[in-house]
Order: C-alpha cells, then structure tokens, then sequence
C-alpha cells in the first residue's frame, strides 16, 4: 500500500470521529469563562481525588504495552500522587517542587521543579486542577464534547516541555476523569485509565504524609 | 668589687651574641619561616595513606573550594517559584562576578547543568569502554554463582532482555527510553542508578530550601596569604555588585581559608598574648620573693636570652616552624629564669666573695641540671614529627643560652648576689610527730594515685585540637555545607592509590568490603564509571569468547516482545567494539573521565602524585574500613588519630630513652645511692600526674606526654640541687621553690591556652613541678631528718 493512501484513510477515520461528536474546538480564555465553565468548574471543584488506575506504557521498540496498576492521588494543595503497586511498589510525586520517586524501601530520588525533567513534570499541576488561568499561557488547548463526554488536548508551547511530555489528553464522563494519556507518538505514549474513583473528601495528614512530601 | 676585666669580657661576649641573635631574627621573612599549617606539624615524607590524601587535599584544587548561598527577601505578594528565580538570577551574577575576579579560578551556579551534561555525553558516548567491562564481570559473576547448565552468551542474552522488560516498569523508563535502543544493556542507566546517593548530596540541584548555590575555586592554596585576603575581598566585591540590583541579598559562604584566616591571627595573638603574660608571672613571682624588688630585673636578660637563642637556633635548623613551637616556646621563661635564681640568690659564703668563687660552687649542679635536660630533650631530634624535632632544639639551645647568659650576665654585675625574703625560706619543724604523720600520709596517698592513677589513662590524638576552634566558623561551615547536601547520616570514604588503576583497583576491595559489613546501604562513587584495570585488561577475551550474542541476544529480545531490529544501533556499537583492533590504554580512558569533571564534580576523582575516588555511602558512621582496602573516611582524615597514635607511641619510646640517659647521668655524677633518690623524685612527680589524670578521667593525648617528659627534666633540677644541698647539710635552697612557682606559673599561663594541645601540655608540666616540688618538701618532714643550717642567711 503506498504512503498517500495509507495517510489519506488514516485522515479520513479521524475526521470521521465518534457518532454524534462536537467537533474539538480551540479553547480560548472567552469560550472557558463562557460555554465550557460549568464543566471546567466541576472539574476544578472536586477537591481531593483517589482513583485506582491502570497504566499502559507504549515505547516503540515493543509491541506489546508495559501495564502498571496503582492507585492515583490528587490533593488541591499537595499535587500529584502515582501510588504504583504492580510489577512493583513505587511512588510518583508530582507538586510544585518537582518529582519525586520513592521506591519500596523508602529510598527517593528528587528532580527539582528547577530541572528540565522535573519543570515538565511540574508543569501538569495544572492541568490535575483545570487551574484555566495557569493553563492558557503553558498550553494550546483543544476542547471536545459528546453529550456526558468531555475531552481536553493540552499542547505545550515550550519545545522542550513538548518532546519531554508530548500532547497530553484528559477525557472523561460528567465530572469523573476517566483517561490520561501523554502521546509523543502512536508508539511512544503513556495511557493512564482510572477505575473506582473517589471524590470530595480529605487526606488524613497520614495519608498526605505517605502518599505525598 | 668585680675584677673590671671579667666584667668587660662579660659584656662584650653578651652584646655579640645578643647584636648576632637580633641581626638573624631581623633578617627573618617570618611570615614565609613561620608555618600556622597543621601539615607542617608531621613529616614531608610521611607515607601514611591518610596523610598522604589530606597533604594532597589540602594542597590540591580540593582544598580552594568554597561553598556560597544567596538568598534574596521575599516581597509582598510574590509567589515562591518568582522568588526562586530572583535568587538563581542573584547566584548566577555572584558567580560570574566571581568569575572575572583573578583571585577566583572558576565560579559555577550549580543550577549550571552545563557540566553534568558535559559528564553525561562522554560517559554515553564512551559507555561500552566506560561501563561494558564492569558490566561483564558482574554478569559473569552471577552466572557462575547461579550454576546454570546453559552457555554463557544465551544466558547473558536471556538475563540481559529480561532485565529490559523489568526495566519499562520503573519510573526511570520514560525518561530513559530515547537511549535505550542504542543502551538495552542498561549501562547509562544503571550507572545512573548507581549515582542517586550523589544526586541527593547537592551534586543535582541548584537550590536548597530559600538558597541558591554556587560553587568557586580559589586561585591558590587557602592556607596562603593569596588565598585568603584576595578571595575574602574578592567575595565582599561580588556580593556588593549582585546588592546593586538586589538590595537584600544575602549570603552565606564558606572555605577553608575563613577558618584558616581566622586560626592563624588567633594563634598569633595567642602567641604575644601568652609570651608576655609568662614573662610578665615569672618576673612577679621574682619581684614577691626577693628583697629588693626592683633588683628581680636583672633575671630578665637571663629569659630574654634564652628565648633569642632558642629562636636563633630553630629558624637556623629548619626552612619553616610551626608557630605551636613559639607558642609552646613561651614556656621558656618559666625554666631559663632557673639559672637566673640558681645564680643570683646563691648565699655568699664570706662577704665580698668573688662571683667566679660563687659561681665555681654552684656549676657542678647547674651544668648536671642543664646538660642532663639537654641531653633528654636531644633525644627528641630523633622523632619522626617535625614539631617534636623542632621543639627539642628550641628547649635544648634555649636551657644552653639560658645558662650561659646567666653566667656572664652576673660576672658583670658588681653585686651579684640577692637575699629572698623570710618567708621564701620559712620551713615548717619536722619536730612533731603530727606534722611527720601528716606529711608521710599525703606521700603515701601520693604514691596510690602514682600506682593506681595510670591504669586508667585513655589515649587519643586529633589534629583539630592542635589549631584554636573557631565554633562559629565551624558552625557556619557545617550550616553551609547541610545546604549543599552534606550530611552527618552519609560516609565519605577517599579510596587512594599511587596510579588511578591502582586507586580504581582498591576502590573495587572497597565496595567488596562495603557490600559485606553495610549491605543495606547504598554507595556511589564516579569510580563505577571506569573498570578496574583488570576488568580493561580482560575485556577483549571477554568479548571475544561472545561470539554468538548478538544472535542470541536478537532471539531474547524477540522472545521478550520487543522489536529487535530497533536496536540495530546498539548492535551496531557492539560489532565495531569486537570489532576493534586496538584497544585504548587505561591511562587514556580515566583522563577522558577526568577531563570533563568540571565544577564540583572535579572533587570525586584526584589525578595527581596520588589519586583517588571519592565514594558516599548512605549509612553513618560505622567501622572504619581496613587498611588492605587502602580507604579512609573523612572522619579519619579530620582527626589523623591512628597516625598521632604512632607518633605518640615513637615519642613515648624516644622520651624513655631520654629520660635513661637523664637518669643515667645522674647515677654517673651522683652515684646509684643518691641518683636513685634524685631520679626518684621526677619520676614519683610525673606518675603521680599520670595517677591524677587517670582518676580523673581525662583523655590524653601526644602533648601530655611532651609535657611529662619536660616535667621530668624540671623536676629533675629540683632533685639535682635539693640532694647537693642535703650533702651539705642544709635544707632545700629557696631558689628551688621559686623556679618551682615560677615554671608553674609560667606553664600555668599555657594550660589557659585556646588550643587544646597547648593547654594539655602546660597543665601536664605545671602538675609534675608542683608535685615535684611537693615530694621536695615533704621528704625531709617525713623522714624527721633535721638540716644543720639555713642556705640562704
């Protein structure tokens, strides 16, 4: 099958999207302060968020997905908790100080929010917290919606944040995130779906101590 | 009347020496003759690993490091991330600041990831020579301790693909993944793994807490004049220059040559302080116990010409002193003004007795009394440690220079003689059976502290307590390095050798060691970017015996769901690796390492007459490593305790033999009969303040027994003069008491020194002269013995 042919039906499949979609639209400061609002505000409104989570690993030197399971953790003041339990048991943080990975016993490795890694990392608070106004400057951003479903293109304006993160998508139902996903290619991403997800409650300072710094 | 003869020769032979003595001192360059360098204290040639490193450390680029912090204020309003970025901006512009002065070699932010990136690109570049080599070995290790019936290369090739697969389930895979096609071994990230211990010890990041970090290097050694006042100015011009346009900045900083600085004008005012102050005792105790007071001047000239000749005789005998010698030095007043009392308070035995009539009595003691102390203190030019050596001259020519002043000083004088007063000569009746009971009692307690006292003496050297602690300094530096990610929870160990395969070799022992006594812990050391040169040496037959695992390692891949033709670079690499026809010489490859150490990554790797590895391990303070491994930690280079305890232990044998001939000498002059009874006097003195030291519990050191062996010898003056006084019949000379009180006072001043070792040794010698003197008087009093007539009427 030639190139052309093969770019023209993937176009076509794309463009075709699912039954009954809005098309995606560019979200601009006007259109989130106006039609989009009661969605980014529930969004952005829910406070501490504990969901399990599967996520699929794609690297484009392997057919096959790497899959990781674990519980996800989000605190409007701490950041990003990964809470990793399968193959093994590890610890991703993401705040406004950087990363921060924990191994099983204990053991950390930091990269400061100063570092490259570490700054594209930092820059998906953000997006955890819908926080529009610190959005709008780091991200082009793409907004779709089909009836309850919702989903969220983020492109980073920096080209370094860019080839370190890629376009990370956040799509879900209502008011639940249900998929995260980091594309730098069809064969180079990180897909993350979130299963039991808890809501609108608070972390025990326990619970802010093990899961976050 | 003095024949006007003597009194001329006299003068004339005093002026030359004291215009000779003046002339060499004025000629002196002091500040390049006198050393405040801990490591002039201990031989050049010194072969001990731990002095060997800190030598080089302290000369070395390791040494000129310093450590600065800057912090700006917040303002109102202002979010933590804005105010971080004005204190990178700040330490950026203190760096370059630093940078373009001629006093700082270099000058980095370490938010400056330049260097690091530099590191990582040679290491990437260079990894199947880098890291291939160690990567086999450990490999092949495990697969014979596994005792698997399958051939090497495809268990090699199954491990080393499943290790992949586990690998894409870290946290470390992302960010990894672009380098792993041409990397499946995981050598870049392994070593990256191996570095995390490093990269929590301020070697990352740029910032700690409201900080941000820079890191300089002086231009010269901290220890000099260049490295100090320059760098000092050099830090107050970048920290005004970075205020014009951060008005709060703030900065803590650290180096070196602060505490070095601040060390050296301490030990000098500690220097005239302590001089004047033991002169100033030794002329009061004179002035309280003479008649005539202002005639106490005339045993002036007696310690000023001691400590000329003293000073004459050491700048002659070395390129540098230490300054603890002039320090310790200071003491000399307390002893020279001996003779002077000896001399000058001599009762005349007729009025108008010629002082050569006088003199020719008294020179059979004061020569056994000087000689034997000479002889004692030349046996010190046998050590090992230069200050010891140096010490022995200074005593010795000083003892000699004291004596002979004395001598001349009083030959030309008209009346040479000065009566004490009563009190001075006051003894208490030996008549009573109470004061007999009494004084046999505190010399039978005496004798079970000398007996049981010393069993419990513990030792211990540390080259700190030989400089004045500056705790605020030290405070600062330890604050300042905390903020650079030193801390006390984590070892540093310097693995040394003579060549970098050498050090690289026993780094090797090392970890071995460390695996085995610390399993828990992790290390990391730069050294796990280079193989051992055994590993190098063996690395083509490795690669050679793996014919097949290119093959083997394609279908293990496959096997293990990955797309083995996208690792066609890796496979690449490693065809023209076997492929290669001559391989690179190990010298090369650690000078490719060393050469792109920039920064404070230079300090992990030493190439030099020695050279070393620094290795941080996350545990604390734990078992010192054995010398087979030929590592020591930091806190053993800090204290050089095992180093001092041979030189204490040399000292000690060196001190005995001294003390031998002292006592020997004695016999030889004396007789055994009544040298037992003198050398018992010295010895009883100095074991007693053993005895005390021990009950007390206190901890000693090298200088403690510098100060018992110069205790002994002083005492042993005592003893001397004592016994020819009792072979005429008359009771002790009250000059005994008065050099007595005068030596302690005058060591006295030293036990108020600020540096440790310094006060060790005045406290040691003021305790052996006053128990000397105690055992003087109580002796007869405890015996009954009555004297026949007073000495001094």
């Amino acid at each position: 099958m030639r190139p052309f042919i093969v770019l023209a039906l993937a176009l076509a499949v794309v463009g075709a999207g699912p039954a009954g979609a809005d098309p995606p639209v560019a979200l601009t400061p006007d259109l989130a302060a106006g039609e989009w609002k009661p969605l980014i505000d529930a969004l952005a409104s829910k406070g501490a968020v504990e969901a399990s989570f599967t996520e699929s690993r794609y690297f484009p030197f392997r057919a096959e997905a790497t899959v990781l399971t674990g519980t996800l953790r989000i605190s409007p003041d701490r950041g990003l908790s990964l809470g990793y339990t399968k193959p093994e048991v590890s610890t991703l943080i993401a705040d406004s100080s950087g990363l921060l990975s924990r191994d099983s016993e204990g053991r950390s490795r930091e990269m400061p929010s100063g570092s490259r890694q570490g700054g594209a990392i930092a820059s998906l608070l953000p997006i955890m917290s819908f926080d529009m106004k610190a959005l709008f400057p780091q991200f082009d951003i793409r907004a779709q919606r089909t009836g309850m479903d919702w989903a969220f293109e983020f492109a980073p304006r920096d080209p370094q944040t860019a080839s370190s993160l890629g376009t990370i998508t956040v799509s879900g139902t209502g008011s639940q995130v249900r998929h995260l996903e980091f594309r730098r290619s069809q064969r180079q991403r990180i897909e993350i779906e979130t299963q039991e997800t808890r809501s609108g409650f608070s972390f025990t300072p326990g619970e802010l101590a093990s899961y976050f710094r | 009347m003095e024949p006007p003869r003597q009194k001329w020769t006299a003068r004339l032979i005093l002026v030359a020496c004291a215009a000779a003595g003046l002339a060499w001192i004025a000629g002196l360059n002091l500040q390049r003759k006198v050393s405040t360098d801990v490591l002039d204290l201990v031989p050049a040639d010194e072969r001990s690993p731990e002095l060997s490193m800190l030598r080089s450390l302290a000369g070395e680029e390791e040494a000129r490091v310093l450590l600065l912090a800057v912090s700006v204020p917040s303002q109102a309003g202002e979010s933590p991330s804005k105010r971080a970025g004005r204190a990178d901006k700040a330490a950026d512009a203190l760096a370059k600041a630093l940078a373009a002065d001629p006093a700082i070699a270099e000058a980095t932010p370490l938010s400056d990831v330049g260097p690091r990136d530099k590191l990582a690109a040679l290491v990437f570049a260079r990894r199947l020579d880098f890291l291939l080599p160690g990567w086999l070995d450990d490999r092949k290790r495990e697969y014979l301790e596994s005792g698997v019936a399958a051939p090497w290369s495809p268990w090699l090739a199954e491990k080393t693909a499943s290790d992949l697969e586990a690998y894409l389930a870290k946290p470390d895979a992302m960010a990894a993944q672009d380098i792993l096609t041409q990397d499946p071994l995981l050598l870049v990230p392994g070593l990256v793994g191996h570095f995390e211990t490093l990269a929590d010890s301020g070697f990352a990041g740029g910032r700690s807490g409201d900080f941000a970090l820079v890191w300089a290097r002086s231009s010269h050694s901290p220890l000099t004049q260049e490295g100090q006042g320059p760098v000092f100015d050099a830090v107050d011009r970048a920290l005004a220059q970075i205020r014009a346009s951060e008005p709060g900045a703030a900065l803590r900083w650290t180096g070196i040559a602060r505490i070095a600085a601040a060390s050296r004008a301490r030990i000098e005012r500690e220097l005239a302080t302590l001089n004047l102050l033991s002169l100033a005792l030794v002329v009061i105790v004179a002035a309280a116990c003479v008649r005539k007071v202002h005639r106490a001047v005339h045993l002036v000239p007696v310690v000023l010409g001691s400590l000329l000749g003293a000073w004459v005789a050491v700048t002659a005998s070395w390129a540098r002193v230490h300054v603890l010698v002039f320090v310790v030095g200071s003491l000399l007043a307390g002893v020279a003004v001996d003779y002077g009392f000896y001399l000058f308070l001599q009762p005349l035995r007729r009025p108008g007795e010629p002082y050569m009539e006088r003199a020719s009595r008294l020179i059979k003691p004061l020569l056994a009394s000087a000689l034997t102390t000479v002889i004692g203190f030349s046996f010190l030019l046998w050590s090992e440690l230069p200050l010891i050596r140096q010490l022995g001259v200074f005593v010795s020519a000083g003892l000699i220079c004291a004596l002979g002043t004395a001598l001349l000083w009083f030959a030309q004088i008209d009346d040479s003689h000065l009566e004490t007063r009563s009190f001075v000569r006051r003894r208490l009746s030996s008549a009573g059976p109470g004061v007999r009971r009494t004084a046999q009692l505190v010399l039978a307690l005496g004798a079970l502290v000398a007996v049981l006292g010393p069993w419990r003496l513990h030792w211990k050297d540390d080259i700190r307590e030989l400089e004045i602690p500056t705790p605020e300094l030290n405070a600062n530096d330890a604050d300042v390095r905390s903020l650079f990610g030193e801390s006390g929870s984590r070892t540093v160990y310097l693995t040394r050798g003579s060549t970098p395969g050498e050090a690289r070799a026993a780094l090797q022992e090392f970890l071995k060691w460390h695996r085995e006594n610390f399993p828990q812990s992790k290390v990391a050391s730069l050294g796990d970017a280079l193989p051992t040169p055994e590993q190098w040496d063996r690395f083509p037959g490795e690669l050679e015996s793996l014919p097949a695992f290119d093959s083997d390692f394609r279908s293990a891949l496959a096997r293990h769901g990955f797309d083995a033709a996208s690792f066609a670079p890796f496979f690449a690499a490693w065809d023209e690796e076997r492929a290669r026809t001559a391989q690179p010489a190990y010298g090369d490859l650690v000078s490719q390492l060393s050469s792109a150490l920039k920064g404070p990554m230079s300090s992990l790797l030493h190439i030099g007459s020695s050279s070393w590895f620094v290795t941080l391990s996350e545990q604390g303070p734990g078992a010192d490593p054995p010398a087979s491994t030929h590592t020591v930690t930091d806190s053993q280079l800090q204290n050089l305790n095992s180093l001092f305890s041979r030189y204490r232990v040399s000292a000690l044998k060196l001190s005995s033999v001294g003390l031998g001939f002292v006592g020997a000498s004695v016999f030889v002059l004396y007789g055994l009969r009544r040298g037992v009874r003198i050398f018992a006097i010295p010895a009883g003195a100095c074991l007693f303040a053993f005895g005390l030291f021990g009950l007390l519990g206190a901890t000693l050191n090298l200088f403690n027994l510098l100060g018992a062996f110069l205790g002994v010898c002083l005492s042993h003056n005592y003893a001397i003069f004592s016994a020819e006084s009792q072979g005429r019949g008359e009771d002790p000379p009250p000059s005994i008491r008065m050099s007595a009180v005068a030596a302690a006072s005058s060591f006295g001043v030293l036990s108020l020194s600020r540096i440790p070792v310094v006060a060790a040794l005045g406290t040691t010698v003021a305790v052996i002269v006053l128990s000397a003197l105690a055992i003087t008087e109580l002796t007869p009093l405890a015996s009954g013995s009555n004297s026949r007539h007073d000495p001094n009427p």
